[in-house]
């Protein structure tokens, strides 16, 4: 049976405004509950955001993934209990209830100390914390990031200490196999030239 | 500047800036916020969101002095996380 396939141009609604690749860092006020709500106000190109936790915030527990994308983050590990998979459990949980998470970002800082904010996580600790829960997520068709790291040259040393300690982990004799992601977090504290040239690094 | 770059730039998949408080409340100096000391939208506030610039300097709105902020200070005070995609 010949089958024809009839393809309508439908004309594109135009889209709210949102630039798809804006979003925003959540640090609420607790003083001023109110000011949560000037992100997402009628005309915002904000898109997406993310609290460092990996729970929605009540401030924006009514908005969709197609509203206004939460992205999970894993900011630390648990040195007692470096196996444990309560992020990934908790964002499954998101995927059941209804929440379709599509990103999810690794460790904040795990470069620096807990006192300027990083979760100060060696490599190969990370590593494993790593695979207990970024790569079954990965597994899910869901992109992982990886961890960030501060604006520090050392930053890089890091990461490329974590990805061998995180491939030695998931290789076995023969079958050597790499850790992989999809995007990389890049943290930067200071001006634009220095942001570019920090970014083409990395691209290399 | 630095938001056409990002936005230009394909191997970069998305960008947030840190500053999302009330310039009182900052740890990263009183000039880079994205709100003043009254929760209004600075000049920087406004642009992230896409609206026009406020005028609205970030140390204002409250007991501080208002301090007009030079271009460079704001380009100095560039905090910004970003991720580069594409792998």
């Amino acid at each position: 049976m010949k089958s024809t396939l009839l393809f309508g141009l439908v004309p594109l609604v135009a889209a709210a405004t949102g630039n798809p690749k804006r979003g925003l860092c959540y640090v609420p006020d607790p003083d001023f509950p109110a000011d949560n709500q000037i992100w997402i106000q009628d005309g915002s190109d904000l898109t997406w955001y993310y609290n460092y936790g990996d729970t929605p915030s009540p401030a924006f527990a009514d908005k969709t993934q197609e509203e206004f994308e939460f992205i999970p983050m894993m900011w630390g590990v648990d040195l007692q209990n470096l196996r444990s998979t309560t992020f990934l459990d908790n964002v499954k949980d998101l995927i059941d209830g209804g929440r379709n998470i599509t990103r999810v970002m690794g460790f904040n800082e795990p470069d620096t100390t807990h006192e300027v904010g990083g979760s100060s996580i060696p490599p190969a600790n990370a590593a494993t914390a790593w695979v207990a829960n970024f790569i079954p997520l990965q597994e899910m068709g869901v992109e992982v990031g990886l961890p960030a790291m501060t604006g520090a040259p050392s930053g890089l040393v890091w990461l490329q200490e974590f990805l061998g300690n995180c491939s030695e982990l998931i290789s076995e004799g023969r079958n050597q196999r790499n850790c992989t992601f999809d995007f990389l977090p890049v943290h930067w504290y200071d001006n634009f030239e220095g942001l570019a040239s920090h970014i083409g690094e990395r691209l290399m | 500047m630095t938001l056409d770059y990002f936005d230009r730039l394909t191997e970069v998949g998305g960008y947030s800036y840190f500053g999302a408080f009330r310039s009182a409340v900052s740890n990263v100096g009183v000039d880079a916020t994205l709100l003043n000391n009254a929760g209004d939208l600075t000049d920087m506030g406004a642009w992230y969101l896409g609206f026009p610039a406020t005028g609205v300097e970030p140390d204002s709105g409250a007991a501080g002095t208002g301090r007009l902020p030079s271009a460079l200070a704001i380009g100095l005070g560039l905090v910004a996380a970003a991720f580069v995609s594409g792998f």
